[in-house]
């Protein structure tokens, strides 16, 4: 249990997916814009990251690791978060047509987004079992979630303040989240006793 | 002479005025995460290199064969075997390097500006000119890598490529080679590049 | 449904090359990558054990743990007698979880530290990986110092600006000093 609380922590807090691993910053700045946008986002990518965690830990255990075949893992996750997603969006575009309006145009993205190809990585260079890895997918993209919220909450205060020129876009949204990512630091060293 | 300019047109466009990293600002994950060190960034660089290069080429000769519904699969497939070798060779032949770039190797597979040149470039046009996309697109990202890593590796550790430049009083900004240093480092970097375009349209 | 054939088919032919070609590179690389793993794993066991003339890795045993799991411990041995086990230590630190490389004598006393991944601070917590801070860790028994800093009455020097680091290496040293005890009588009779 310790650990799986530490997992949890570490990922969505102390080494976020998006400030101090780098992952999953294409729909970090491309999406951070509009508040709303954000959360929906957000949501997309941790039900698609605990899902791949799970998805990927069983092919990883059961097909590749017994056939000796680790060196597809690259290919078969990429493959295997691809079908994932096409069949994900099939699902809720027949069910329920709200979630397909606030989900819809974010999870083909996803699919692209390198922070749920790596949390399936991590999961097996880290050699976690089923429930650490669901764990530590839940965890980074809770993570992922908060960090793109509060980005999308200053972005929106920026619209209403002098932005020099050349800074105006990507380069300030750059800075915004270094200084995010500094104050993270604060979450670290969380964990000792 | 035709053929040549074409050819040098789109070696250079990736390098200039359509850099991937500074001017499109697409597949950020690496130019941040890996340029801690210049090493890093070369690395990382060849590798995307070879990946794009490879990726362009065989997508390029294969288009007429590749049919326009499973397009996006194929291409995956295909991009994603170059990078397992990518993989498998820098992990055989250069241990240390495969340790520091870590899952951002693999994750090449999902690099945005792969897929992009896969997609808008290579499946259109014949092969010379896709190597020469290739090759120009791979070195622009390659040379905004190792510019970020640069200004990264000498403000914070003093050194270049591991020598050291800034001797010995100079008092390292460790935050620079930690996570929010990339963040600041590209940020001003885009700014600066900005800035240059907006002075050069004044003047005209 | 013949052209949904027809797309299969095709995707399987190129998923297959690709299968051939991962395979072909996979089976020339392979022995390079594994014997450097041996030789870098053998070379971190030497470090941090007393000389040896066996194999520790081959005759190494497994025991399970409730606090630590499955630890491989690995056996070294000089004209067959026992001068030490190495096997490898957990802790968290600054920046999550350090990992490192501990050899132990017959007598429960360290001979050898070594950090083998961390993620502390860099220029900070990153010395812990220094032999001028991990030395003063051998020769210690678990009976035989306070672990702890010596700003907190402990035996041990810290890095300056990097306590929580210094203080996760020496918990971490003192778990695994006190697996060795606990496990002993397996590990000496094996």
């Amino acid at each position: 249990m310790e650990k799986l609380i530490f997992i949890f922590f570490n990922v969505a807090l102390i080494n976020n997916f998006v400030l101090s691993k780098f992952l999953g910053l294409c729909p970090f700045l491309g999406v951070s814009k509009d508040f709303k946008a954000s959360i929906s986002m957000g949501i997309a990518v941790t039900f698609v990251m605990t899902m791949a965690s799970i998805v990927t830990w069983f092919f990883q255990v059961y097909l590749l690791d017994p056939l000796k075949l680790e060196f597809l893992s690259t290919i078969v996750f990429i493959v295997v978060i691809a079908t994932f997603v096409q069949f994900v969006e099939m699902v809720i575009a027949k069910t329920s047509p709200a979630l397909q309006e606030a989900l819809g145009i974010y999870l083909p993205l996803i699919t692209t987004n390198c922070a749920v190809l790596g949390v399936s990585l991590l999961n097996v260079k880290e050699n976690y079992n089923l429930v650490e890895s669901i764990v530590n997918g839940l965890g980074g993209g809770l993570g992922f979630t908060l960090a793109i919220v509060i980005m999308a909450g200053m972005r929106e205060r920026l619209e209403y303040s002098n932005v020099p020129e050349p800074l105006k876009g990507f380069p300030i949204a750059f800075i915004l989240t270094g200084m995010l990512a500094l104050s993270f630091f604060g979450f670290q060293g969380f964990f000792f006793r | 002479m035709a053929f040549f300019e074409e050819f040098s047109r789109e070696l250079i466009k990736g390098i200039g005025k359509e850099n991937p990293t500074i001017r499109l600002v697409i597949g950020m994950c690496p130019p941040l995460a890996i340029s801690t060190s210049v090493l890093n960034g070369i690395g990382m660089g060849l590798a995307v290199i070879f990946v794009l290069l490879g990726s362009n080429i065989i997508i390029s000769l294969l288009r007429r064969y590749i049919p326009s519904k499973i397009r996006l699969p194929i291409f995956i497939g295909i991009i994603s075997t170059f990078v397992t070798i990518t993989d498998l060779c820098i992990e055989a032949y250069f241990p240390i390097l495969h340790k520091s770039l870590g899952i951002f190797i693999p994750l090449i597979v999902v690099n945005c500006i792969i897929l992009a040149r896969a997609e808008s470039f290579a499946s259109k046009n014949p092969v010379v000119l896709s190597i020469a996309d290739g090759i120009g697109m791979g070195i622009g990202f390659s040379l905004a890598l190792i510019l970020i890593s640069a200004v990264r590796e000498s403000l914070g550790q003093g050194t270049f490529a591991g020598y050291s430049i800034l001797g010995e009083k100079f008092d390292p900004a460790l935050v620079m080679v930690m996570a929010p240093g990339a963040f600041f480092v590209v940020g001003a970097i885009i700014a600066i590049f900005n800035y240059m375009e907006m002075k050069k349209r004044w003047k005209s | 449904m013949r052209e949904f054939l027809k797309l299969l088919a095709i995707l399987l032919v190129f998923f297959a090359g690709s299968a051939i070609t991962l395979s072909y590179t996979y089976t020339k690389t392979k022995p390079i990558i594994e014997e450097r793993k041996q030789k870098k794993k053998l070379e971190a066991i030497s470090e941090v054990l007393p000389p040896f003339d066996n194999d520790p890795v081959k005759e190494g045993i497994v025991i399970w743990d409730e606090k630590h799991g499955n630890v491989e411990f690995y056996i070294g041995k000089k004209g067959k007698v026992f001068t030490g086990v190495a096997f490898l230590g957990e802790t968290t630190g600054y920046g999550g979880k350090v990992t490192m490389i501990l050899g132990v004598t017959p007598d429960g006393k360290l001979h050898g530290i070594k950090i083998i991944d961390h993620n502390e601070t860099i220029g900070l917590g990153s010395k812990i990986t220094e032999p001028s801070f991990l030395r003063q860790f051998n020769g210690r028994g678990i009976d035989s110092a306070k672990w702890d800093v010596k700003k907190t009455g402990g035996d041990f020097d810290e890095i300056s600006s990097a306590t929580i680091s210094s203080r996760a290496v020496i918990k971490g040293v003192r778990e695994g000093l006190e697996l060795f005890e606990k496990n002993k009588g397996r590990i000496l009779t094996n």
